[in-house]
């Protein structure tokens, strides 16, 4: 075996991904902070530690936000030219076409997107910044070589779900940013703060999705068009008790985390 | 090849060794060194996570608060800090030989799969402990505690015995699911991995109580070093003969050339030097695993059961090793002496700069956002990819300096 490691770790879809992922921590970490502490503002709360919480947390998410919609750009073109079919099935791309459309929400369904929004032109504009550039479809692959009906489903349910997510963060991390440097103040409105405590748990749900994203979408493969997901499974029986099993573990860990939390807030440690 | 200086470890083409060549003088291949790296992080492994998770039944079995608050001092610095080497065995494993590794982790999945939900939830009733509210808390997480202590190594082991007593066959869950690791062998190493485990613990605890200056702790430990050092003797004895019965092919293994000669070290030694002991079973638990792995090239059948080299190595004594112990201890203390002093630092009050310096420094965020749009967008050439990905960096740490400046997190609405 001719094995290269250093190639396989820092192949062509690693650069993107980590960019991707490290702004992704810097977002969520942001957000999250702020979110507990937005929580707090609308309960009232005003005094210094509050404010330098919340401050501080969205200032990075409010930066990373916008930043990472171009990291994301950056990402697809990537795909697009590495992984055409991962493309189409972001997308719902049935028949390769040129001036490919792009479609906001709807099903696929045998073949092409149904009751979605469409725009003309806009998947290659986006994916090869060229309102005529050829886009590779579903069909250019046999069927037992992409995921399936479901699985483009839940990927482009998934995908959208991220890019509307992050759109939003980056629009309400652009909003604080303006506030706060032209009117050197935080906003009045009670609507923010209830936006900001939304973009918590949202930027997770953003970050998780993104993950589906990329690992339904290059299904059947778990080594791309090298190794079969079927043939890289555990024979082990059982695994489902496992899986349980941890589904406990964690939970329970969770709680015990969130009662100590809570029992630590209401007696912080003395500084 | 064992026998060459680590020194000429060179980077060879992988090839494989005639059949019947002698081993010393067969060249050294690329799948040895990694080899002899997990032997060396499986031996660390078993050490010094062994004297980890025996802590654990030190802990729980505390004669009283003065006992359970050396063992606080002694382990607490790195406890739980261990389990890296599992990590880094696991790792090298996966990636030196998949084959291996896929075998072993399908077959074995049920003791491993346990294993490693007793280690999350042993951290995390460790971590816990110290925030109880309630004495029923306290023992609750207690009891998790020490449970998990036992039954960590416990499952580690039987998954050794059941690859060493060469019930694992190579393939994707070839071997049975229960009878691989369930049965003498597995159970047998299991339960020589716990009682090792609390021997090498109680031999640490009773050098690093003698350095404390705690004689009443050295005589208790003492006492629990003897009582396990002769379980774990017995075990092993016992241990042979479930092994003879078993696996054949291991009870020969164990009783003939390399093997041998560390089991006869292993009889004659004595409880001499508690503190010497420790140190000593990581060295002599290394050699005795170098001696195995070089017999069994190509097999799935890693016969050195580390757990029994670290088991029996450890009775004999040493200067050297005296002075290694000295030093960790001497490390550890230089640590305990140490901590805290960072924690009271004195936070000079922020410079005051004009508020002109914050627009600049907004607007210098604000160009290198553009900027880095500008050029990661438009562009696929490598160069300008990087580029605008520093930009855009750069856009955050110099925005975050802009806007959450101290001065203005300082001022009022």
């Amino acid at each position: 075996v001719n094995a290269k490691p250093f190639e396989a770790l820092f192949n062509d879809n690693f650069w993107h991904e980590l960019v991707h992922m490290y702004l992704a921590g810097i977002i969520v970490a942001g957000f999250i902070v702020a979110a507990v502490h937005a929580a707090g503002w609308l309960r009232g709360r005003r005094e210094r530690r509050h404010r330098v919480g919340l401050v501080v947390a969205l200032t990075f998410g409010a930066l990373a936000a916008p930043a990472q919609l171009l990291v994301g750009d950056w990402a697809a073109r990537t795909v697009a030219d590495n992984q055409p079919t991962k493309l189409a099935v972001f997308e719902g791309l049935g028949p390769t076409e040129d001036g490919a459309p792009l479609h906001v929400l709807g099903i696929y369904e045998d073949g092409d997107v149904k009751y979605g929004i469409e725009f003309p032109k806009l998947l290659s504009l986006l994916a090869y910044h060229d309102p005529n550039a050829r886009v590779q479809g579903l069909d250019a692959v046999a069927a037992n070589d992409r995921p399936s009906e479901t699985g483009i489903n839940i990927v482009r349910l998934s995908f959208q779900g991220m890019v509307a997510i992050g759109t939003r963060l980056a629009a309400l991390g652009v909003l604080f940013l303006w506030i706060w440097w032209r009117r050197r103040r935080l906003p009045h409105s009670p609507w923010f703060y209830g936006a900001v405590v939304a973009a918590g748990p949202l930027s997770f749900v953003a970050l998780i999705a993104g993950w589906v994203t990329t690992e339904v979408g290059r299904q059947p493969w778990i080594v791309y068009e090298v190794m079969r997901t079927e043939d890289a499974v555990t024979g082990a029986s059982g695994i489902p008790v496992g899986y349980g099993a941890l589904v406990v573990v964690y939970v329970g860990l969770a709680a015990i985390a969130a009662v100590m939390l809570r029992r630590l807030a209401r007696k912080p440690l003395e500084v | 090849m064992w026998g060459r200086s680590p020194l000429v470890l060179a980077w060879r083409p992988l090839e494989l060794a005639e059949p019947g060549t002698n081993l010393l003088e067969a060249p050294l291949v690329l799948a040895d060194v990694a080899a002899a790296l997990i032997v060396i992080g499986l031996t660390a492994y078993v050490v010094l996570g062994g004297a980890d998770f025996g802590t654990g039944i030190w802990d729980l079995t505390a004669s009283g608060e003065h006992m359970r608050a050396r063992i606080k001092r002694s382990m607490g610095p790195v406890w739980e800090a261990n389990h890296v080497w599992l990590i880094f065995v696991l790792v090298l494993l996966w990636t030196a030989f998949p084959p291996a590794f896929g075998s072993i982790t399908s077959t074995l999945a049920i003791p491993l799969f346990a294993a490693a939900v007793g280690i999350i939830l042993r951290g995390g009733a460790f971590a816990l402990r110290g925030e109880a509210a309630t004495m029923l808390e306290a023992h609750g997480l207690g009891a998790v505690f020490a449970l998990s202590s036992i039954l960590v190594p416990f499952f580690l082991g039987a998954a050794v015995g059941g690859i060493a007593s060469g019930q694992v066959p190579v393939g994707n869950s070839e071997g049975d699911a229960w009878s691989s690791w369930w049965n003498g062998t597995g159970v047998v190493v299991g339960l020589i991995a716990v009682v090792t485990g609390a021997h090498l613990a109680a031999v640490f605890l009773g050098a690093d109580s003698h350095r404390a200056g705690q004689p009443d702790l050295v005589r208790a430990f003492r006492t629990r070093a003897l009582g396990s050092g002769i379980a774990a003797g017995g075990l092993a004895v016992v241990g042979l003969l479930v092994v003879r019965s078993d696996a054949p092919d291991l009870y020969d293994g164990l009783t003939s050339g390399r093997g041998l000669g560390v089991r006869a070290r292993h009889g004659r030694g004595g409880t001499r030097d508690a503190r010497a002991r420790v140190a000593l079973a990581f060295r002599a638990g290394a050699i005795h695993g170098r001696g195995r792995g070089g017999g069994d090239r190509g097999r799935l059948r890693p016969r050195p059961a580390a757990l029994h080299a670290a088991a029996r190595a450890d009775r004999s004594g040493g200067g050297r090793a005296r002075r290694d112990a000295g030093r960790a201890a001497g490390l550890r203390n230089g640590r305990d002496g140490g901590a805290g002093a960072g924690a009271r630092l004195a936070l000079p009050p922020p410079p005051q700069r004009p508020p002109g310096h914050r627009e600049q420094r907004m607007k210098a965020a604000l160009a290198l956002f553009v900027l880095g749009t500008a050029v990661l967008v438009p562009f696929d050439a490598p160069v300008a990819l990087v580029a605008g990905v520093f930009l855009l960096l750069a856009w955050i740490v110099v925005g975050v300096f802009a806007v959450a400046s101290p001065e203005r997190l300082a001022g009022d609405d």
